[in-house]
């Protein structure tokens, strides 16, 4: 309670607060992508919020940046002034500095800035001009509040952060930057001049001495013909090492993600596999690999799990019924537990024409000559496939959520299941949200959201799910309300095992952020 | 320094077995009085100090006029307000004791507010209305620091401390230079916020370097006040001491979690020990000139200055008071009506720290024992809701250290930790403190807890008291 000025007390207390919630009062204009996790190695370690506070002149803003702990408390607050079309998209801690990642839309750069632990601003990088296809994957991130964007990261305990950027005049081929406060060292790997494939970069990992990138190859923007590659670059210098090659003699690959065995040199890849020859945008996978190569890139073991041979002959005839291809099961993530299993999560769905909207279409062309029938994508249930150390199927768990209809535009029709998927993904269309690894607890968290899809913004039944397997049991699924009156909301990834939830109130210029913990 | 809370066990006065024998339980206390309506009133349809105050004045002033008699009205609706206790009468005691010493003193006779609120606080406003806080009672040594913390309060009463800085901040408000810089900061395209802000930190910097002088001058007043009473004055003044450690009951309460949780039901897991936060230790530095604003926007100056100003003021004093052996009974009964009140507002981690203070330090405490296996069980339910956070706030980094470990001990814990905690307490508790309300309270705990020798043990406990008892 506010104490009032005119009762002179002798208040020499001020008590804890017990509240359940971190409010930001006066916010005058805030965009709720502005907000994120920080992470470090790989886990959360706190969160951002960025907002102006102030016009300094025609082009530019005040922009305050407040950092908040594992528990929502304030660790530090920043002002700066830059552009205002600059938006915070992610922040990342090295465990000795902060690196902070702008993106303009206006001029179409992207700016990293670094802070050591006094808030000091130690370096400042600034990209060229994006080009377009760069572009296009920003501003889709942004519009789409989407965390899981793999152009930057820390890497862990090797030290310094990765950025990877596209820029003018290139039309293809990438940049990576990687630069560390606490050594000073600063490097850039661009993608051959002479590569005349177009090239679409995402991090992988790293160890202490090379940083791997998934770089996704395609003759050209419109083309359906991918392959996927993986470029290792050496950390101390940047230097390109080699290339784990798209495909073998049998199959071609798809990685989704990677993870390195200490004490080694080793690092394994998981994805999914398809014949040779297939195009990788339109054909269904034919089951998920575990690749594992030495800091050479030589090949030290490859294990492949079929969807017809292995898994499908251990499914119940209930899970075989909902999972009739699964082809049309989009692969969020695959990944190591704490105790060493293999996991991949996927939700199902199913492409279907969009009667209503293809008719509009038509009705809208006059003639019906150009008009350009929509499909519409039936998002369904989520699976999580689980694999022991040697990668062999040992269950499949699905998740029944409500099925969801998203209209996928005119023409949509003619796209396979796969880019539409693909599409879904950026457009944020699925509920998963993300898969949390908690090592303290040795258990980890596969978040979704559920809720009436044909509600309105009272989001009454939203719920945020938390599904945590600990070792040797089952999951257990806890739920959190989202129902609120809120004009925007968000989840943010938190510090293991709880979750940060986000709610904008644009009438009271009032932000809250509250911290719930799952329950299993 | 350190707060030095000598406690030797007193034997118990006439009040406290009665209370706890249930003749007068919590349910009975007062929290109506008709006296308390009527000056309310009374006071609300004679506000002096708008006396005298222009249109464009009274719009700065008058909501929060408003604003404060409403949550006097609130406080008193949610039994914030106790009346007719022996606490009363002693606070009621001390503070005529005061006032019939210095009747010439006083435009008007004050009224006296006892508040159940934890906070070590007491207030009178700018109508003569005194809160004393339960909170404060339970810390203070004897009367005579209770009576120098009234003596202090009503000194800025008698010299209309309220009135002054009013008239100072409307005077910087209302002058032409402060209302040309709004209107020169309205006009600006830019850097509007900045500058308000700016303006604004100058404002309070004025404003609390002149409350440090108002509470110079209220000290000085209250040993005046204290001279023709029965108070002595070398006594009084060490309530400065007291308040100079006012978080005592978070750094001088031992948790000791490795023994109060390390039992053979439930053997004490590292993990619930363990901090898991990764240290973030990302931080601005202040600038010197944001330090020495940080520092001038405490109004209070500092316990210690204080008490040594004092010291210098007066001399020696020999009084004595016969009442000093009945006031460990009235601390005893503050902190425990304290300590309900917390439970009823279920701030159930700081009332967990309190009963472990108590618990060590009293002997009467033991009851409390019943309390800790509803406080656990009330953490169960809340967080199978998500709302721990509102019974036990998050680790920050200002908490102390040992309570900062209790906290993270609680939100280590799940659902079902909480259950079997509670199961555990319960098999602690002596059979004469077990009871079937006791067991209603705590029937969410037994659902959720899996662990059935626990239950077996607990129900077997119960049916000690009563034979046919069951879950």
């Amino acid at each position: 309670m506010k104490r009032n000025q005119l009762i002179i007390g002798l208040m020499l207390f001020s008590g804890i607060s017990f509240s359940q919630k971190k409010t930001f009062s006066d916010i005058r204009k805030f965009r709720i992508r502005n907000t994120g996790a920080i992470v470090q190695s790989g886990e959360v370690t706190g969160s951002y919020i960025f907002y102006q506070k102030d016009k300094v002149d025609k082009k530019n803003n005040l922009y305050v940046i407040e950092f908040l702990g594992p528990n929502l408390e304030s660790v530090g607050t920043k002002e700066i002034v830059a552009s205002k079309f600059e938006n915070l998209t992610q922040a990342a801690y090295d465990g000795t500095s902060l690196c902070l990642r702008f993106f303009n839309p206006r001029e179409k750069t992207i700016s990293y800035q670094l802070y050591d632990n006094k808030a000091s601003l130690v370096k400042e990088l600034k990209s060229g001009e994006l080009n377009k296809y760069a572009l296009m994957t920003e501003n889709a991130a942004l519009n789409q509040n989407l965390e899981t964007f793999s152009n930057f990261s820390e890497l862990g305990q090797a030290g310094g952060f990765v950025g990877y950027e596209a820029t003018k005049p290139k039309k293809t081929g990438f940049d990576v930057q990687y630069f560390d406060a606490k050594s000073g060292k600063k490097w850039k790997y661009s993608s051959p001049a002479s590569e005349s494939m177009h090239l679409y970069p995402s991090y992988l990992c790293s160890t202490d001495k090379i940083v791997y990138t998934l770089v996704a190859k395609k003759k050209s923007a419109m083309t359906r013909d991918i392959d996927y590659h993986v470029y290792a670059n050496r950390l101390s210098d940047g230097k390109y090492m080699f290339d784990l090659p798209p495909k073998d003699n049998k199959y071609q690959y798809m990685y989704y993600s990677a993870f390195n065995h200490p004490g080694t040199d080793h690092t394994t890849f998981l994805g999914m596999y398809f014949n040779l020859g297939d195009k990788l945008l339109k054909a269904k996978s034919q089951g998920l690999v575990m690749h594992t190569i030495n800091s050479k890139g030589e090949d030290v073991e490859k294990k492949h799990v079929s969807w017809a041979r292995d898994i499908s002959k251990l499914l119940t005839a209930d899970q075989r019924l909902k999972i009739k291809d699964a082809g049309n099961m989009y692969f969020h993530h695959i990944f190591r537990s704490p105790q060493g299993k293999i996991y991949a999560v996927a939700e199902q769905y199913k492409k279907v024409f969009a009667a209503g909207a293809s008719a509009l279409s038509m009705l809208g062309s006059g003639s019906g000559a150009n008009a350009h029938p929509s499909a519409k994508l039936v998002i369904e249930d989520l699976f999580v496939y689980e694999f022991s150390k040697n990668f062999e199927l040992e269950g499949v768990k699905v998740f029944d959520k409500e099925k969801s209809n998203q209209n996928m535009g005119p023409g949509s029709l003619y796209y396979s299941s796969q880019i539409l998927g693909k599409l879904a993904k950026g457009y944020g269309f699925f509920d998963y949200a993300y898969t949390q690894q908690n090592k303290v607890k040795d258990n980890f968290t596969v978040c979704y959201m559920d809720y009436n899809k044909d509600e309105g913004k009272k989001r009454k039944t939203m719920k945020f799910y938390a599904a945590t397997k600990q070792a040797e049991s089952d999951f257990v699924t806890d739920k959190i309300s989202l129902e609120t009156d809120a004009t925007s909301l968000r989840t943010l990834r938190a510090k293991p095992g709880h979750v940060v939830i986000l709610e904008y109130f644009k009438k009271e210029k009032k932000l809250e952020m509250r911290l719930e913990k799952f329950n299993y | 320094m350190g707060l030095k809370m000598k406690k030797s066990i007193k034997i118990i006065a006439t009040v406290l077995p009665l209370f706890f024998s249930g003749i007068i339980s919590y349910a009975q206390l007062i929290y109506k009085s008709d006296q308390f309506d009527r000056v309310i009133e009374e006071k609300k349809g004679d506000v002096q100090i708008l006396e005298g105050l222009s249109k464009e004045q009274l719009n700065i002033f008058k909501p929060h006029i408003t604003s404060y008699f409403k949550t006097l009205e609130y406080n008193y609706k949610d039994s914030l307000y106790l009346f007719s206790t022996e606490i009363n009468k002693k606070v009621q005691d001390i503070a005529e004791s005061i006032y019939n010493a210095n009747q010439d003193r006083f435009t008007q006779k004050p009224f006296f507010i006892l508040s159940t609120s934890d906070q070590p606080n007491a207030f009178c406003d700018f109508n003569g209305i005194m809160v004393v806080n339960t909170g404060l009672i339970e810390l203070v040594d004897d009367e005579h620091q209770l009576a120098f913390v009234i003596a202090h309060e009503l000194a800025h009463f008698i010299l209309k401390h309220a009135e002054t800085s009013m008239s100072k901040a409307l005077g910087v408000l209302g002058s032409s230079e402060f209302k040309g810089k709004i209107k020169e900061i309205k006009r600006m395209e830019y850097n509007k916020v900045k500058k308000f802000e700016n303006l604004m930190k100058d404002l309070a910097i004025k404003t609390s370097s002149h409350s440090r002088e108002l509470e110079s001058d209220a000290d000085a007043l209250a040993v005046e006040l204290l001279k023709n009473t029965r108070f002595n004055l070398s006594k009084a003044i060490k309530v400065m001491e007291v308040l100079e450690e006012v978080d005592w009951f978070y750094e001088n309460v031992q948790y000791n979690l490795s023994a109060l949780y390390g039992t053979s039901e439930f053997p004490l897991d590292n993990i619930f020990l363990t901090d898991p936060d990764k240290g973030f230790s990302f931080f601005q530095q202040q600038t010197e000139k944001e330090k020495k604003l940080q520092d001038s926007l405490h109004t209070h100056p500092d316990c210690a200055e204080r008490y040594k100003t004092l010291q210098g003021s007066i001399s020696n004093d020999s009084k004595t008071s016969n009442e000093d052996e009945l006031f460990s009974n009235i601390k005893e009964l503050s902190a425990d009506i304290t300590l309900k009140r917390l439970l009823k507002k279920r701030a159930l981690a700081y009332s967990y720290s309190r009963i472990l203070y108590l618990e060590k330090n009293q002997n009467w405490a033991k009851e409390y024992q019943v309390y800790k296996a509803n406080i656990f069980n009330q953490f169960s339910e809340a967080q199978k809701k998500h709302r721990l956070n509102s019974l036990c706030p998050k680790k920050s980094p200002n908490m102390p250290e040992a309570f900062k470990e209790f906290v993270v001990f609680i939100h280590n814990q799940s659902v079902k930790d909480f259950a079997k905690h509670a199961l555990v307490h319960i098999l602690n508790t002596p059979i004469e403190l077990l009871s079937k309300e006791l067991a209603d309270d705590i029937k969410q705990a037994f659902e959720v807890c899996e662990d059935e020798a626990l239950k077996i043990k607990v129900a077997s406990h119960y049916k000690r008291k009563f034979l046919d008892f069951n879950f």
